[in-house]
């Protein structure tokens, strides 16, 4: 028997996330200009432009930064949007909200556009883990209202601050020595 | 300031690191005033549990003075006493939600690494390797506390730190998993591991009303403590687990079993000696000899209970039995912030008193020395309290 679950199709070029909001809470923090930077690095930013359009960037493995305009492509609902890219990308796709019964949050899934995904497998998972990403992260600014970070925070790595070592290790040491 | 960090196998030191500051919104930055050591931190020490880089700062059992809070922070202000969690929360997720604060969706900031691991995101802890996010721990002269308007428990001013400090961890994890067991009037429940944790679950299934309450161990000084809370008790290197409890229950059986000793309990005979070749070459990252016995000794249709900390993989374990005995597996990392404001209740009633454990006190310097002196579980070692800013007696 064929799988008739909405999860048909995710496996190729989709993610799906559940978030505790209501969906319409969901929707509009999607399109909040605001916090379009939440994304920031990951595979999409979507940004407002106008009634019917979107400014987008997209880091994709292999691909690097991308960066396009992007016209509504269907708007069935409030719950709906969907996002064509006008130039050569691999973000086009779609986002489907489905809100759950009994307060069990909103499903958030968001397909890539099968077409522009067709390169390798490899390339396929990569942005699927980075959607996956982004999706993480937009969750976290939607529920807890910030993005869960240790950059920046003390250490005793190289580097001095944070997990990455970009903190200059003389400004941690010109820090060390007490809070009075 | 000053912080303990991991270096690599066995070798903690005291360091130089900058200090903390407010990154997110909901951050608080608070001044140690006391940390511990925490049996899990062993595992870190050990090089067992994976994810540590040179350098992290350890220790998820910590308490002190709030020294700055976030713009979005208003449930807490500097001057507070505060006992923070060891697990971190961010209260907003279906999770959190629900109480269950260590499944927290939104605390680790390494979500993909730990969902390649687990299949889902693990929650954020304070200073315990990258798989939990990598956040520095609270084993340092002060320390950042994700989401501090969540976690962070208030303590009321005339309480030494000793006796709220354990509700960091040990206290409320003990406490879990006492519950976990689901005592019901006349139950007995064994107790695998009389180390900290131990006994706090000892003095929880005591006060949840557990009939007999049977403390396993091979040191005589750490089964003293727990007799003295009121568990009966065993040493296993005296005789067979499985005998005396047999013996001990009429023949039927402990109604739970509780196993507060985790992924590096020590076995005996050919089957330890394969679990440690198998940890060896990776195949096993866990030694699971105390969760065989407890599946073996339960009664039909009782309780497992897991305190103990696994990472990974285990092997042999007999799935067969505990099948076809109808035993019920109940375990997680602690709910801290379910159980905070209870526990904290109970020791201001004097019912609860978790300091009793405490074996060493010893500035935050002498950290090197402790960690050796805690894993060797020499010298009666317990339980060690750090004090950061304290120096050493003369």
């Amino acid at each position: 028997m064929a799988n008739s679950s909405p999860a048909k199709g995710m496996k190729e070029a989709g993610v799906a996330i559940t978030m505790q909001r209501p969906a319409q809470d969901v929707f509009d923090r999607w399109m909040a200009d605001a916090h379009s930077p939440a994304f920031a690095g990951q595979v999409i930013i979507v940004r407002r432009e106008g009634e019917t359009g979107f400014a987008w960037r997209a880091t994709v493995t292999d691909a690097g930064n991308i960066e396009g305009g992007t016209s509504i492509a269907s708007s069935e609902s409030s719950m709906t949007a969907g996002w064509k890219s006008t130039m050569q990308a691999p973000a086009a796709g779609s986002l489907m909200l489905i809100e759950l019964p009994y307060m069990r949050g909103t499903e958030v899934r968001v397909v890539l556009d099968p077409d522009r995904l067709k390169e390798s497998e490899k390339a396929r998972e990569a942005a699927r883990g980075e959607l996956r990403l982004s999706l993480l992260r937009f969750r976290q600014l939607l529920e807890a209202g910030e993005i869960a970070t240790v950059r920046g925070q003390s250490s005793g790595r190289k580097g001095g601050r944070d997990p990455d070592g970009s903190e200059d290790e003389q400004q941690s040491l010109k820090s060390a020595g007490g809070r009075s | 300031m000053k912080a303990v960090c991991w270096r690599g196998t066995r070798d903690v030191r005291v360091e130089d690191v900058a200090e903390p500051k407010i990154i997110n919104p909901r951050d608080i930055v608070v001044r140690v005033t006391s940390t511990a050591i925490c049996g899990s931190d062993l595992h870190l020490y050990n090089n067992v549990f994976p994810g540590m880089t040179s350098g992290d700062i350890l220790g998820h059992e910590c308490m002190g003075e709030v020294v700055e809070v976030g713009p979005s922070v208003e449930s807490l202000r500097a001057g507070d006493r505060v006992v923070i969690p060891c697990t971190i929360a961010c209260g907003g997720c279906f999770y959190c939600k629900q109480g269950q604060y260590s499944a927290c969706d939104n605390s680790n900031p390494n979500p993909s690494s730990s969902s390649q691991i687990l299949g889902y995101p693990c929650c954020g802890m304070m200073g315990y390797s990258s798989v939990t996010g990598a956040y520095a721990g609270g084993q340092a002269e002060y320390v950042r506390v994700p989401f501090g308007d969540v976690g962070p428990l208030k303590i009321p001013d005339g309480i030494p730190d000793e006796k709220v400090l354990f509700l960091s961890d040990i206290l409320p994890t003990g406490w879990m998993g006492a519950l976990n067991c689901a005592v019901q009037p006349g139950d007995v429940v064994a107790v695998w591991g009389a180390g900290p944790v131990g006994q706090m679950a000892i003095r929880s299934l005591l006060l949840q009303g557990a009939e007999r309450v049977i403390a396993i161990d091979r040191l005589d000084d750490r089964l003293e403590v727990a007799a003295r809370a009121g568990a009966e008790t065993f040493n296993a290197s005296e005789g067979q687990v499985y005998e005396f409890l047999l013996e001990a229950t009429g023949g039927r059986g402990p109604d739970a079993c509780l196993d507060a000793v985790g992924m590096e309990a020590d076995g005996h005979g050919l089957m330890d000696a394969a679990d440690r070749v198998k940890q060896t070459l990776g195949v096993e990252t866990d030694r699971p000899p105390v969760l065989r016995e407890a599946i073996r000794c339960v009664r039909k249709g009782g309780t497992i209970s897991l305190l103990g900390v696994y990472a990974g993989l285990v092997d042999s374990l007999p799935m067969g039995v505990a099948f076809n005995k109808g035993v019920t597996f109940r375990m997680g990392q602690v709910r801290v912030q379910a159980f905070h404001h209870l526990l904290l209740s109970l020791i201001m009633q004097d019912l609860l008193r978790p300091e009793e454990i405490i074996s060493h006190t010893a500035p935050l310097s002498d950290a090197s020395e402790m960690y050796k002196l805690f894993l060797k579980k020499a010298d009666r070692c317990l339980k060690v309290v750090l004090k950061p800013g304290q120096t050493r007696a003369a």
